[in-house]
């Protein structure tokens, strides 16, 4: 009976008696079912019983005899299972190496060869194991690429020329497969070198035995040249780059390996083609390869499009044109391709090539130039104009259509009725940082959901769920978590901020932020729902920014009866903080207000202008009369906390930060707006009508070398695309840190503003040069960065290029003597600007700038340039 | 939901061999596939441009550009490409291991010389060697390609037979079908040259990026916006765009095509005599084979005239809807209809650039590319588990739909409907109807 073997065995394995569990597990058949289920169980039940008692008594004596047990029954279910038993579980279900081992040899499982390479690919680490066994005869070797990346590993120790030297089978054989296999992730030659000491590498370990006669060094080069053939992934074909260039081929090898190099020259990485073109020169130069034959493999590498290779090409093609004059008009076809590159000195030097060998001007190559002209830079184009009519028709400025004043279009309309109030909130489970569709329904919830249709329940249902899915979830995003959890507070009719269910510690910062402002708000929003109190949102917005009107929010205050307007403080201070401008109000709403005679009515009254007395000390003055001050508020802040100001964090964000914070002394951190998204969106709604608060918060996260974690922080630029949005100190130096940014979002936002607000002129190009000016003084910056995004600028229209050549000029003026390094990639842009633009004109204090440098390289080649060109 | 298993095997690897007349690029193919023993063999025109399609096509098989958790650090196992051999063009196909890009070489007549070539669609093995070996073809070296099942002249009796299974994923049958009928509705946006091309592809980014860039075409130059623009076309997962780096160069021009709803991105590069279409998908995460805009033509599709376009499949490789629309006596829009849901059944391809059909049978049943939509089986599930009550209202149709102890409510109007579920929430329509709406429409459709 199956149930009395489990009885029979687990008294065997209790007893931690490995000889008797496999002397009572051998005569039984294959078939063993139920056997298998329950060992199964026992093997998991015992694993949770080891994770426990590992995580509470980890040095408890009681651990080691339940490893000998858990061992056991993973060995006995080991032994009853057939193969696509095994292929089903995990990989902690197989017994410890020395048990393994001691099963395999004992039962000889028929399917061992098929398991050793199910199980080397789903961890190649177990290669150590299968070798042993390899070794013992216990199975065949197996020929699956994983056991060979598990030798990579396993083997690449300390010792790794000792241990190769001890292993003749793997010298003669497997060491060769290593060059046949790619690899992934952490299991590649160019992984393991990364991450182990120098005597570990496998590539210094080959040239050793290389040298010492142990690896035949023909044959390593090669597998090494097949290797690279084969495209691998830049980072893993760079391994075998790196050790071709150890090997240093001799001219002979080289030659014997010429029809691999030429194949190399055609690869899609670029490092692979850069190190064939580098190879070529020699034979070039020695007259073993043919004009004729290079030709085709130059072109080719010149599609790999970076400066190594391309001004590798043209040194080849210099070489060529020495060897065999008289083919240089096949040569000259390469060099008008090496144009391609949007880069000064590389099209410089092909257009030297060509001037050089082209003097009779032929069709072909006018042609050939001309087709070209999108590409050239403009001092090139002015060259290239004395051999072929320049196309002026690029000129033509483009026409762009922005969405002007978003604001004066998109009027904020509420949610009319109950139906509209469920679309949305079901929009809003899943897309949470469309804010003004949350603000929307958020006034909707306040006016409508007291008022519960007929067949609430069921119209209900499905969101309901929904809410509740997204709590259980603990989903990234707070504002999308305490959405939800209103939502399900409110359909259970049951508050459940503050309960078990609410996660609000997952999302809390370290410091005072407006994740606590928008937690504060929805959890009152959801006591008002559960009191049935029927209030609209004060604070909605009337327009995308955020902003509202002082006599919308005027008549919003006076639309509810006095006895009933219960509006939370947080609320009330989001009201003030969005008001975006402040016209009179009528008589009758003064009187309105006045008669009214609370607190609210009256700051009211005083931002409206009116005279009015005022309790100074609350919440709401505090916010009224930032307001009212903005400016001058924050150097009254400043006084307050001086020493906690860097670069960034400034005035301007400490008081952004302050401004919901429940006492002045509270810690601020640069995250104030959050992370996520749908919080930052919602934190640009706060304070419309001062966004430099927001910029500075903004512009002390931006981490300009960083590219993958502050994805989320691209969104901090979208306010800037507002036309109506003015741009200060804080929205440049933002956009001063976007243009040196390294991640691809952040440059292209910073670059995509500064387009649009030159284009709309409400950008002075001399406050942005101040703060790149100032941001070179503060961190270091990649010149090369600033040169690139500013061509993309420029490139836009003539104005564009115009507005840039101001901007480079006032930079450079603003550096002083001490010129940062790197400054000539600002100033081969700045002569291509002049170029383009024919403004030869220099301030004299450039000027003298400009003669005055010492250092040599692009930085002297092109100051000299815009000199001359003066 | 139904499970499709479609296995093939080789009897020996592709390589690149030296021949009489320059290369012979010998493609092994899938032999139980095809009929004939070889399915091909001739010159090619431009060997290079080939040779680097070719090379750029199994980049992008191999390629991944969306990983779920459940992949990390694993190898993805590659399946091979289709060939399909006609008389007026050879093609060659296949998907991105991640399933957001589907691209196509398409050799047209022009551009070859056969010899020997009978017409079918066979899966060819293709593999790094062969990728390697192309690398060494340039323009001078005259190269003929081979598709073979079996190639007795390099079986001989020291080498044993090569056998290599693949199981072609699920999500490709699902794509193949799928991906010729969304091309349907797109619109040509700009056509560029090679240098205006390759501008454009270094102005995009080189890595993953999760936002959107937006293209927008002046005077003949591309200017890439960052943020949403009005008339900008929206491109999210740019840096899919790269795998076509090494082609730019060589073409002739780069054409973009895209939907309306801005949910693909079609780029044809153009060589002449052949052509390299990509194919991507609104975001890397989102696989094509995914996609449900189809969804609702075939729930109410009309099978008597989908049947009657069938019929007339095999006469003519090239399939123009107005030729077909007067043959048939319908208008075109209703043969462009039918045709669609033939390209949904793996029946026929579209090709983007020329925008024209063109007859392809897929290698596998096509009778259960059907039943592979999951949202479709459900909604035939909801509309047999229960009756569906209809409210009809003068603009609007309003029904409830249980399903997993919710009610969910759909509205259907003539140009838009909307479900309260949370796959409707999620996508507002942009991937096709929820398994409610398709369950409303077609209880409407009965009820009409």
């Amino acid at each position: 009976m199956e149930s009395n073997r489990m009885q029979d065995l687990l008294p065997l394995i209790e007893a931690g008696d490995q000889q008797a569990c496999f002397d009572f597990l051998t005569p039984l058949s294959v078939k063993h079912l139920l056997l298998v289920s329950e060992l199964k169980s026992l093997v998991e039940s015992l694993h949770r019983e080891r994770l426990q008692l590992a995580e509470v008594r980890r040095k408890d004596s009681t651990l080691a005899p339940l490893k000998v047990r858990f061992q056991l029954a993973k060995a006995c279910l080991f032994i009853v299972s057939n193969l696509s038993q095994q292929k089903t579980r995990p990989l902690w279900m197989i017994p410890e190496a020395q048990m393994l081992s001691c099963v395999v040899k004992q039962f000889q499982p028929s399917w061992i060869n098929e398991w050793a390479e199910w199980v080397l690919d789903k961890n190649p680490r177990y290669y150590a194991i299968i070798d042993d066994w390899v070794q013992m005869g216990y199975c065949q070797k197996p020929q699956c690429d994983s056991y060979y990346l598990g030798m990579i590993d396993h083997l690449g120790d300390e010792h790794l020329v000792e241990r190769l030297l001890s292993l003749p089978d793997v010298l003669a054989e497997d060491i060769w497969r290593i060059f046949e296999i790619e690899g992934y992730g952490e299991f590649s030659l160019a992984s393991h070198d990364k991450y182990c000491p120098v005597s570990a590498r496998w590539l210094n370990a080959l040239v050793s035995l290389s040298a010492q006669g142990a690896l035949p060094r023909e044959r390593l080069l090669s597998c090494t040249l097949k290797a690279l053939r084969k495209d691998y992934s830049p980072f893993r074909a760079g391994w075998y780059g790196r050790l071709l260039q150890q090997l240093n081929p001799t001219e002979t090898e080289l030659i014997r390996h010429l029809p691999e190099l030429i194949c190399l020259a055609n690869s899609q990485v670029s490092t692979s083609v850069a190190l064939a073109v580098r190879y070529f020169l020699p034979m070039v130069k020695s007259g073993h390869l043919s004009t004729e034959k290079l030709v085709e493999p130059l072109k080719s590498a010149l599609n790999a499009h970076t400066k190594t290779v391309f001004s590798g090409v043209l040194r080849v093609l210099k070489a060529a044109a020495k060897v065999s004059p008289e083919n240089n008009s096949l040569l000259l076809e390469v060099a008008v391709k090496a144009l391609s590159l949007e880069a000064s000195d590389i099209q410089t030097t092909a257009l030297d090539f060509i001037e050089s060998y082209e003097e009779g001007h032929s069709s072909e190559i006018k042609m050939l130039l001309s087709s070209y002209q999108p590409l050239l830079m403009p001092s090139i184009q002015q060259r290239v104009s004395q051999w072929i009519e320049v196309d002026s028709s690029k000129d033509i400025e483009p026409t762009f259509i922005f969405e002007q004043d978003l604001n004066a279009v998109n009027r904020i309309k509420r949610i009319q009725d109950f139906d509209e109030l469920l679309t949305s909130i079901s929009y809003l489970f899943e897309l949470s940082d469309d804010v003004i569709e949350l603000e929307r329904t958020l006034d909707g919830l306040g006016r409508l959901a007291t008022n519960k249709p007929e067949g609430f329940e069921f119209m209900t249902a499905a969101l309901r769920k929904r809410a509740y899915r997204l709590v259980r979830q603990k989903v990234a995003d707070p504002v999308r978590f305490f959405f939800a959890l209103m939502l399900l507070s409110y359909f259970d009719n049951k508050n459940y901020f503050g309960s078990e269910l609410d996660r609000k510690d997952l999302y809390q910062q370290p410091h005072a932020s407006f994740i606590d402002v928008f937690y504060q708000r929805l959890c009152g929003l959801t006591q008002q729902l559960l009191d049935e109190q029927k209030l609209p949102s004060l604070s909605l917005p009337e327009l995308p920014s955020g902003a509202v009107h002082l006599d919308t929010l005027v008549e919003r205050w006076l639309s509810v009866m006095e006895s009933e307007a219960n509006f939370l403080e947080v609320e009330q201070r989001l009201a003030i903080y969005r008001i975006e401008s402040f016209e009179k109000l009528s008589d009758k709403q003064i009187k309105q207000l006045q008669r009214r005679g609370d607190e609210f009515s009256n700051i009211l009254l005083f931002l409206g202008g009116m005279d009015v007395q005022l309790n100074k000390e609350g919440p709401l003055f505090a916010a009224a009369s930032e307001q009212k001050l903005k400016a001058e508020s924050n150097d009254i802040l400043v006084g307050l906390a001086p020493s906690m100001l860097s670069q960034e964090n400034t005035e301007a964000s400490l008081s952004f930060a302050q401004l919901f914070a429940s006492a002045n002394t509270g810690s601020y951190g640069h995250h104030v707006c959050g992370l996520h998204k749908s919080i930052v969106r919602w934190a640009a709604t706060v304070w419309p009508a001062n966004m430099e608060l927001y910029y500075a918060a903004a512009a002390a996260i931006v981490d300009v070398e960083r590219t993958e974690i502050q994805r989320q922080t691209p969104h901090y630029y979208e306010p800037l695309f507002d036309s109506n949005v003015k741009l200060g100190p804080m929205a440049m130096r933002l956009l001063a840190k976007g243009l040196s940014a390294a991640d691809f979002e952040h440059k292209g936002m910073a670059i995509e503003v500064v387009i649009r607000a030159l284009a709309e002129d409400r950008l002075d190009v001399s406050m942005l040069a101040e703060a790149m000016s100032k941001l070179l003084k503060d961190i270091p910056i990649k010149l090369l960065r600033w040169r690139k995004n500013l061509t993309e600028i420029a490139t836009t229209s003539a104005y564009h290029a115009a507005q840039v050549l101001t901007l480079l000029k006032q930079l450079l003026s603003e550096q002083g003597t001490c010129l940062p390094k790197g400054i000539g990639e600002l100033l081969e842009l700045m002569y291509e600007l002049k170029i383009a633009s024919g403004d030869f004109d220099l301030e004299p204090q450039l000027e003298t700038l400009l003669k005055g440098l010492q250092r040599g390289g692009k930085e002297r080649n092109y100051s000299q340039k815009i000199l001359t060109l003066h | 939901m139904v499970q499709i298993e479609q296995h093939y095997q080789y009897h020996q690897h592709s390589s690149l061999e030296k021949a009489r007349r320059g290369l012979c690029l010998n493609l092994s193919s899938s032999a139980e596939l095809t009929q004939s023993a070889t399915l091909f063999e001739g010159d090619i025109q431009h060997s290079e441009v080939t040779a680097r399609s070719l090379r750029v096509l199994g980049d992008v098989i191999e390629s991944r550009f969306y990983e779920p958790a459940a992949l990390n650090n694993k190898r993805a196992k590659h399946a091979d490409p289709l060939a399909t051999v006609g008389h007026d063009a050879l093609r060659f196909e296949g998907f991105s291991s991640c399933c957001s890009i589907y691209a196509r070489l398409d050799i047209f007549s022009q551009g070859f010389k056969a010899r020997q070539l009978s017409a079918g669609t066979t899966h060819v093995e293709f593999g790094a060697t062969v990728k390697a070996a192309l690398a060494g073809v340039y323009n001078h070296s005259p190269l003929s390609i081979m598709l073979n099942s079996a190639s007795p002249q390099l079986v001989t009796k020291k080498k044993a037979l090569v056998h290599k299974q693949i199981s072609l994923p699920l999500r490709w049958i699902k794509g193949l079908a799928e991906v010729q009928a969304l091309q349907t509705d797109l619109q040509p946006i700009f056509t560029l040259n090679r240098f205006r091309a390759l501008k454009l592809l270094r102005q995009l980014p080189s890595r993953a990026s999760k936002n959107s860039v937006w293209l927008e075409c002046l005077d003949n130059n591309v200017v890439v916006h960052h943020h949403p623009y009005a008339t900008g076309i929206e491109f999210n997962g740019a840096e899919r765009l790269q795998l076509l780096k090494s082609l730019i160069p060589i073409a002739q021009s780069v054409s973009l095509f895209a939907d309306p709803k801005g949910q693909l991105t079609t780029w044809v590069v153009d060589f002449g005599s052949s052509t390299f279409t990509l194919v991507l998908s609104a975001e890397p995460a989102r696989g094509l084979s995914g996609e449900g805009q189809l969804l609702s033509h075939l729930a109410n599709s009309n099978d008597d005239l989908v049947e009657q376009v069938q019929q007339l499949l095999n006469q003519q490789q090239y399939l123009a809807t107005d030729v077909l629309s007067e043959q048939l006596s319908v208008t075109p829009e209703a043969v462009k209809s039918a045709l669609t849901i033939l390209a949904s059944r793996g029946l026929v391809g579209f090709d983007a650039y020329q925008q024209r059909f063109f007859y392809r049978r897929l290698p596998f049943d096509r009778n259960l590319v059907e039943q592979v939509h999951p949202r479709l089986l459900e909604a035939r599930k909801l509309l047999q588990s229960q009756p569906i009550k209809l409210v009809l209202g003068e603009q609007e149709v309003i029904t409830h739909i249980a399903s997993n102890d919710a009610t969910y409510q759909v509205k259907l109007r003539a140009d838009e409907q909307r479900c309260t579920c949370q796959w409707f929430a999620q996508h507002q329509g942009k991937r096709g109807p929820c398994k409610h709406i398709l369950a409303g429409q077609m209880a409407l459709r009965e009820y009409h």
